[in-house]
């Protein structure tokens, strides 16, 4: 046995691996312990992909990118080991996903609830941003819930870093119901307005309590997003009729949508509209919406620990959630996200959480 | 039990949900008095000016076992829509209803179904015999009337906002009443049909928002719920509160009272004003309760002014943007005041003057975005300086 062999093999052997506890479109997820100290941990065991050389970009990516970003609202990586040809990640554990929150209904969400789901996700969500990152896959699912309530955006396994000038970028990606429209026209040159959509989605949802634009195909996904916003106009957002995979869906008149999320006061309905503005340009930034008077005036986020939680322990889960009729899928995900070589370039970073 | 259900002859139906009005289909005849201890009287339910005159009023009359309940109904109108024998002709005819509330009589029901399953002469719904057995008109009555309210209900909810005018909404109604009416009665039966089929076509999303709006409305119904359980227990705490400090007094005022009338003199007048006193401040520590809302309550329905003073850095609840502690503002890293970025840069790599020029078109649309790509380089460059050289 070679050295790195060997070094893998005591890797390993610190983690004990428990029950399923998740399944997502490319990984399983364990309960686990860590065998020296008792805590508890998740292994994410990413599914063999189709690799030639066995070794999965998802993998890769995810690994990467947990590697470099520290910050109290990302999920901590804790390890790394492989198994025959199978990558293993070592994760914090977390208690539950937003998701399962947001069915919960015997669960009541105050306002102030939302606003701090909302700042711990734009926390996150703005470091990720600021280290050159797009995430691409926000939805209530992929944000955990820790047992001190904290919120950690999880799964980058679609994540990339932000492109250089003239790099394609695929734009099968994101969850439909979270996708943002320059994205369903086919955009291949986007900024980190896509995962300030999929927040501002994320958010209106939080209120209805079900997804707030669930289309049924990409096509009916721009039009459930222009019947309830209204077809966006040139002014609103200049150039989107140049877009790749451009199709008129003309003709949805103006929609005061934000009566919608009246709940969260005159604030929370401004920030939710610079959150789903169409032209990409135009929506706010994570770090503009972290300073948006919402979260620092009026009632104050409810601290993470009073949030509310599902008293049971939801887990083990029998399906994904993708496998439940209705769910959408996901772009075509990882097989189409593989960098073409060039794409890459390492942004020298020093991490500042 | 008989209850009447107007026409869609109002201008404006309150409610179409919520409106009373179980029919049965049977018309009532000019002249005739509604049926029944516990009739609605003909007016309820409308929207005041409407006309309400006879022919607009369907009734339902009821034969009542012993305990009153409706067992059956039965008018002198009734006719079999199938094969026309009315009760002038067979005293007997018994009209039973299949569960596309269809009714038949049993001759004909037995002609029809008793080879086996066969489609309802009205609808085309595959029916048998034993279909017919059970329901009782009272059932029938609840059933279709609940089962079409609330499918109207589901597809028909747009609400006033939805109307660019108060007339557009009032026509809504009004169609949507026709509709119910027709259901409701099997009248045009096949084309009311259609046009719901058509209208849940057109209109599929809007209906979806709109209920969307109702599931959040739920919501903020179970939070009122709540917080009105809790002021109940608030004010429950508040009277006992009261009670307690009523037994107090009383004691108190007693003793007072008591040394009062132990004085040698004046002490009768003391007393009574000791009294007087004490019955006036009862009297204003009930009304002082009675006039207190309970804090939770006070908090829902008051419209809550937003404090607009900031967050202070210093308040236990303070969170602000980079919060809580150890995050830390990036504007405050040492490297951020190292640089200045400038809005454009003379920057002639092939790349950038592509997307410079964006002559396709392809980069404005989706908000890729020069400046950030700039941002990001020189924020990395100078980040870099920071850093320790590697050994
Ligand atoms: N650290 C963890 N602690 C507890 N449960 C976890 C953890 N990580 C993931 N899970 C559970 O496993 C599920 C799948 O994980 P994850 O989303 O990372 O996988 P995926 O295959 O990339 O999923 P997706 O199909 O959503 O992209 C999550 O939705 C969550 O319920
Ligand atoms: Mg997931
Ligand atoms: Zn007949
Ligand atoms: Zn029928």
């Amino acid at each position: 046995m070679d050295l790195a062999a060997l070094e893998n093999q005591t890797r390993a052997e610190r983690w004990e691996k428990g029950v399923k506890i998740g399944e997502g479109t490319f990984a399983n997820v364990y309960k686990g312990t860590e065998k020296a100290t008792g805590r508890k941990i998740a292994i994410k065991k990413i599914k063999v992909g189709e690799m030639k050389d066995g070794l999965d970009m998802t993998a890769l990516r995810e690994v990467k990118f947990l590697q470099e970003l520290h910050h109290p609202n990302i999920i901590g990586l804790l390890d790394v080991f492989s198994v025959k040809q199978n990558v293993n990640l070592v994760l914090e554990f977390l208690d539950t996903d937003l998701e399962a929150v947001i069915r919960d209904k015997s669960l009541i969400f105050q306002p102030a609830d939302i606003k701090s789901w909302t700042a711990m996700s734009l926390r996150g969500l703005e470091y990720i941003h600021r280290n050159g990152v797009l995430h691409r896959d926000l939805k209530p699912n992929n944000l955990l819930i820790a047992s001190t309530g904290e919120l950690k955006i999880a799964d980058f396994g679609l994540a990339r870093e932000f492109g250089d000038a003239k790099t394609r970028m695929t734009s099968q990606v994101i969850t439909r119901w979270y996708r943002p429209p320059e994205l369903l026209w086919g955009a291949r040159y986007y900024s980190p307005a896509v995962d300030m959509w999929s927040i501002g989605t994320i958010v209106v949802e939080l209120v209805l309590r079900v997804p707030f634009l669930a289309g049924d195909s990409d096509i009916d996904q721009l039009k459930k997003t222009f019947h309830a916003m209204g077809s966006p106009t040139e002014q609103d957002w200049p150039g989107h009729t140049k877009l790749p995979d451009y199709h008129e869906v003309a003709g949805y008149p103006p929609n005061p949508w934000w009566n919608l999320v009246s709940p969260l006061g005159r604030d929370g309905q401004n920030l939710c509209r610079e959150l789903l503005k169409f032209d990409p340009m135009a929506r706010v930034s994570a770090k503009a919406a972290l300073h948006h008077k919402f979260f620092t005036t009026g009632e104050r986020p409810t601290a993470p620990i009073l949030l509310p939680k599902p008293l049971a322990e939801l887990r083990p889960r029998d399906i994904a959630p993708q496998d439940v009729a209705g769910m959408p899928d996901s772009g075509t995900k990882r097989k189409n996200t593989t960098p073409n070589g060039t794409e890459q370039r390492s942004i020298a970073r020093k991490l500042f959480a | 039990m008989s209850t009447s259900a107007a026409r869609p002859t109002l201008k404006r139906p309150v409610n179409p949900v919520r409106r009373p009005g179980a029919s049965v289909g049977m018309r009532r005849p000019p002249g005739a008095a509604s049926n029944g201890p516990g009739a609605i009287s003909r007016g309820a339910g409308l929207a005041p000016g409407s006309k309400g005159n006879d022919d607009g009023y369907l009734y339902v009359a009821g034969v009542r076992d012993p305990s009153k309940r409706v067992t059956e109904y039965r008018t002198e109108q009734d006719v079999c829509p199938v094969c026309q024998t009315d009760r002038q002709f067979n005293k007997n005819l018994r009209l039973l209803v299949s569960p596309c509330y269809h009714k038949m009589c049993e001759s004909c029901i037995d002609r029809l179904f008793t080879l086996g399953p066969e489609p309802c002469p009205q609808c085309d719904k595959v029916l048998r015999k034993v279909n017919f057995a059970h329901q009782t008109f009272e059932d029938l009555k609840v059933e279709k009337e609940i089962s079409v309210r609330r499918r109207m209900a589901e597809i028909f909810n747009k609400r006033r906002e939805d109307f660019e005018s108060l007339r557009d909404y009032d026509d809504y109604l009004q169609t949507v009443e026709e509709y119910t009416f027709n259901l409701l009665n099997d009248v045009d039966v096949p084309a009311t049909e259609a046009a719901l089929s058509s209208y849940t076509t057109d209109n599929a999303s809007l209906i979806a928002t709109n209920q969307q709006k109702k599931a959040m409305e739920a919501l903020s119904q179970t939070e009122r719920d709540e917080v009105e359980k809790r002021a109940r227990a608030e004010r429950i705490h508040m009277i006992e509160e009261a009670e307690r400090v009523d037994r107090a007094e009383e004691i108190r005022v007693k003793a007072e009272i008591v040394d009062a009338l132990a004085r040698p003199s004046g002490g009768q007048e003391l007393a009574k004003e000791i009294a007087d006193r004490a019955a006036k401040a009862k009297a204003a520590r009930a009304a002082a309760l009675a006039a207190t809302v309970p804090p939770s309550l006070a908090a829902l329905y008051n419209v809550k002014d937003v404090d607009e003073t900031p967050h202070s850095p210093n308040s236990p609840s303070y969170a602000g943007p980079y919060v809580p502690i150890p995050y830390s503002d990036p504007d405050e890293a040492e490297w951020s005041h190292w640089y200045n970025l400038k809005d454009n840069y003379a920057d002639g790599r092939a790349g950038v003057v592509w997307a410079k020029e964006d002559r396709e078109g392809a980069v404005r649309g989706g908000g890729w975005d020069i400046s950030l790509f700039w941002e990001m380089e020189v924020r990395s460059a100078v980040e870099a300086l920071s850093l320790e050289p590697l050994a």
